[in-house]
């Protein structure tokens, strides 16, 4: 008799306190549940921040590289949306690549590229003539026919954004040694003379 | 010898010392490595000359000066 009593006892209390053992369980998760989502959303909102942050910089990095490149060249056509991933194309970089470019033109490309930001190279299997010219962001080779007018327009790139000098050289040394892959991956547009007028001496 | 990799930097160089055998191994090491991971390599010859062999010739060649790295293209 007893013992049913204190079993009785034991059960009444056991209960509850079980049920409210799982309850305060189940606030403790809510709560752990709640401060993760709040750690996710300050790390959300310290990102933005941070890239809101970031902006600015990045534009002012663009800024300073067009005030360099006007102050250096006026008639130099500005590339945009070259440059705008030039986040990591800083002004050094941009020199750097042309220094390279440079150091592989022959003394006449050399020339023309200085006066006046074109060069020619002439293809390795049809002795084809192009014409190499840095303002332009996309199809920026010329394919010169037989009378020195241009037939075509070419755009291959290296597989990973570059500096435009970089650029320029990948182009340079494809078509004068390997001219056929050149054009079997470049892309092809028509030339229109009156885009051209004016552009070249 | 010295190697020139088109970076978004403008270029790396890496110099490597012809006369020492560590280095040198080096340079194939690192010419292995480019070569494996598509690039391909531009012997520069001076005067605006450079010969680039097509992918299936491409050697290590010890007695190279400059070197320049090009990355595969596709249509832009």
């Amino acid at each position: 008799m007893i013992a049913a009593i204190i079993a009785e006892l034991l059960w009444g209390v056991a209960v509850p306190l079980s049920f409210s053992a799982l309850f305060y369980q189940l606030l403790a998760y809510r709560r752990m549940a709640r401060t993760r989502a709040q750690q996710i959303l300050q790390a959300i909102n310290d990102r933005r921040n941070a890239e809101l942050r970031y902006c600015p910089r990045e534009h002012a990095e663009v800024a300073a590289w067009a005030d360099l490149m006007q102050a250096a060249r006026n008639d130099l056509v500005l590339h945009i949306y070259d440059d705008m991933p030039l986040v990591a194309h800083t002004p050094d970089a941009y020199a750097r690549s042309l220094n390279l470019l440079e150091e592989h033109l022959s003394p006449e490309q050399l020339l023309t590229f200085k006066a006046h930001n074109f060069f020619d190279v002439v293809g390795s299997a049809t002795a084809t003539r192009y014409r190499i010219d840095r303002r332009f962001n996309n199809f920026n080779i010329f394919v010169i026919d037989d009378r020195g007018q241009v037939c075509l327009r070419l755009c291959f790139e290296p597989t990973k954004r570059l500096p435009i000098g970089d650029v320029l050289l990948t182009q340079k040394i494809y078509l004068e040694n390997d001219e056929l892959e050149a054009l079997r991956v470049a892309n092809k547009h028509p030339a229109h003379p009156h885009e051209l007028q004016g552009l070249w001496p | 010898m010295r190697y020139r990799i088109p970076d978004h930097s403008g270029h790396e160089t890496i110099e490597f010392d012809k006369a020492n055998k560590a280095d040198m191994e080096r340079a194939e090491a690192k010419f292995k490595e480019l070569t494996g991971l598509g690039f391909r390599e531009a012997k520069n010859l001076g005067g605006g000359k450079q010969k680039m062999p097509t992918p299936g010739d491409q050697k290590f060649d010890p007695n190279a000066e400059d070197v320049t790295f090009l990355r595969p293209i596709q249509g832009g």
